[in-house]
């Protein structure tokens, strides 16, 4: 039997690059796994890096930092699967950090493997927020629809996408871009991780009546698996896919749900004026980021960007991957959440 | 829903509309299938959340030919948290006995044929006890499945019933009795 391909995962330490893994090696591929030397060093929960799981999974666990070309020449070498995670996800960072990572870095380790020549599958972790902010009449959000980022995270993540499709177009390779909504799961610290752990902290649990929007929803397993599905099928691949269960959970479900896995009291309070307080919100967050950022150079506490996804109808159609044949692990995310939520709690992260 | 099979964490968080479609479409559960065992129950209502009273067991027995049962006094919580029971001078609570028997078309508990009744006008409640005005309807909703039951609670309050909540059952232990 042949052996299997030597995958690269990037951003292997982080919550999606950990699962990414974990995955591959329950399969049986070779991994190297790559992320910053920060992030090689030891776990750490606050910052959402898990490099243990790496070093369990028995991948080569290679330092490099994307933005930095000559670091990538090592971890490039031999590599015939891509799955290329690493990217800052901070909606409050500069658009040059994100550029310089998101497009830049992509951009790097592109022209890396490229010099090799060993390439055969590139799957990237592209963003289901490139769509923009949708209106009634966009959804489902498909695929062959344009890209319309609303904001500089996303912008970075669309210019990122375009790159490593031009590039596998030009050469023929089977690519992916994978377009995730929200994730939640184990390890999950950030974005669905935030979710989880505020909705599971809120007693009573209380919403405007009116928050009716739906909430998309994906499993790290299911992103993870979709990634290693894309990647196995082959030829047959090309251009971004959206990753999303099929559920349409609107926001007073869900808080709903949270009370009912904790025990908390569920209270639905009168409507708000929503565009009333994205217009008075965001202007208040985008004065505490400024000050934050610009003037005191700290981190901000709050990301003025996404006071604009407040109750903010999503919803995708997930019909192209199934097309492939991908089954999803969970379809409903129901008792994903409860599972992850009782992860939390047993690791002690609530 | 997703066409998936049902399960407990489904039906114990989806709405009234689903559960009475659930409901009606269900089959009698098997009395053999439910004596002898306790079973973790979760009410869907929010206000039982608000009374402390979303979680609790429901046990069934043989009493001769006859099938009763009662229900299991459980500490609050939600549907994450294990099913731990209250414990008094060392023994669970129990409380709420019922009868139990295939509803009868000929009595004022009548709405869902296809239903066991679970009937808490039983002799060992106490004439005083408020759960006597209690009658709860419970089907199983998947054919293949013995270990998963929905059930629909009515107050019976002289010729009228009014409706409290739906309930989902699933096997978890042995009877205590």
């Amino acid at each position: 039997m042949s052996e299997k391909p030597l995958c690269l995962v990037t951003g292997a330490c982080g919550f999606m690059g950990s699962h990414m893994v974990e995955l591959l090696a329950e399969n049986g591929y070779r991994v190297r796994a790559t992320d910053l030397p920060a992030a090689c060093e030891g776990d750490d929960r606050q910052r959402g890096l898990f490099p243990s799981v790496a070093r369990k999974a028995g991948a080569e666990l290679v330092a490099a930092d994307l933005t930095d070309p000559a670091s990538l020449e090592q971890v490039c070498e031999g590599v015939q699967w891509v799955f290329h995670i690493a990217g800052l996800f901070k909606y409050s960072a500069t658009w040059e950090a994100l550029q310089a990572v998101n497009q830049g870095g992509t951009r790097n380790l592109l022209g890396a493997l490229d010099r090799k020549g060993d390439l055969q599958r590139f799957i990237m972790w592209g963003a289901g927020g490139v769509y923009g902010l949708p209106t009634a009449d966009m959804l489902p959000l498909r695929e062959d629809m344009p890209t319309n980022p609303p904001n500089d995270y996303l912008r970075s993540k669309d210019l990122a996408e375009k790159e490593v499709m031009e590039f596998c177009d030009k050469h023929d390779l089977p690519h992916a871009v994978l377009r995730p909504t929200t994730v939640y799961g184990p390890r999950a610290v950030y974005g669905g991780g935030q979710l989880v752990m505020g909705m599971a902290k809120m007693n009573p649990a209380l919403v405007p009546a009116n928050f009716t929007a739906r909430v998309p929803f994906i499993h790290v397993r299911d992103v993870v698996g979709a990634a290693l599905h894309l990647a196995e099928q082959g030829n047959g691949i090309s251009g971004p896919y959206n990753v999303n269960d099929d559920s349409q959970m609107t926001q007073v479900e869900l808080v709903r749900f949270f009370a009912q896995l904790t025990g908390h009291l569920f209270v639905k309070l009168p409507p708000v004026p929503v565009d009333l307080i994205r217009s008075g919100v965001g202007k208040v967050a985008t004065w505490v980021q400024y000050l934050a950022r610009d003037v005191l150079h700290t981190a901000s506490p709050i990301e003025a960007d996404t006071i604009q996804y407040l109750n903010r109808d999503f919803t995708y159609s997930n019909e192209k991957l199934k097309a492939t044949g991908y089954r999803f692990v969970y379809p409903d995310p129901r008792p994903g959440l409860r599972d992850t939520l009782q992860w939390y709690r047993q690791e002690g992260w609530l | 829903m997703t066409g998936d099979k049902l399960d407990y964490l489904t039906l114990a968080t989806s709405s009234n509309d689903f559960l009475e479609r659930v409901l009606r479409e269900g089959i009698q559960p098997d009395a053999e299938k439910l004596a002898g065992w306790e079973f973790r129950g979760f009410n869907t209502l929010t206000l039982t959340t608000l009374l402390g009273f979303p979680k609790f067991k429901k046990g069934f027995y043989r009493d001769g030919a006859d099938l009763r049962g009662y229900n299991v006094k459980i500490k609050p919580g939600g549907l994450a948290d294990p099913w731990i029971d209250v414990v008094k001078n060392g023994k669970s609570v129990k409380h709420g006995f019922y009868d139990v028997y295939p509803v009868r078309a000929e009595e004022r508990d009548n709405l869902y044929p296809n239903s066991l009744l679970l009937n808490y006008a039983s002799r060992r409640n106490p004439a005083w006890d408020p759960s006597r005005v209690l009658r709860d309807y419970l089907v199983q909703p998947d054919p293949d499945n013995p270990d998963l039951y929905l059930g629909k609670a009515y107050l019976a309050l002289g010729p009228r019933r009014i409706f409290v909540s739906f309930f989902v059952l699933e096997r978890e232990n042995e009877s205590t009795l």
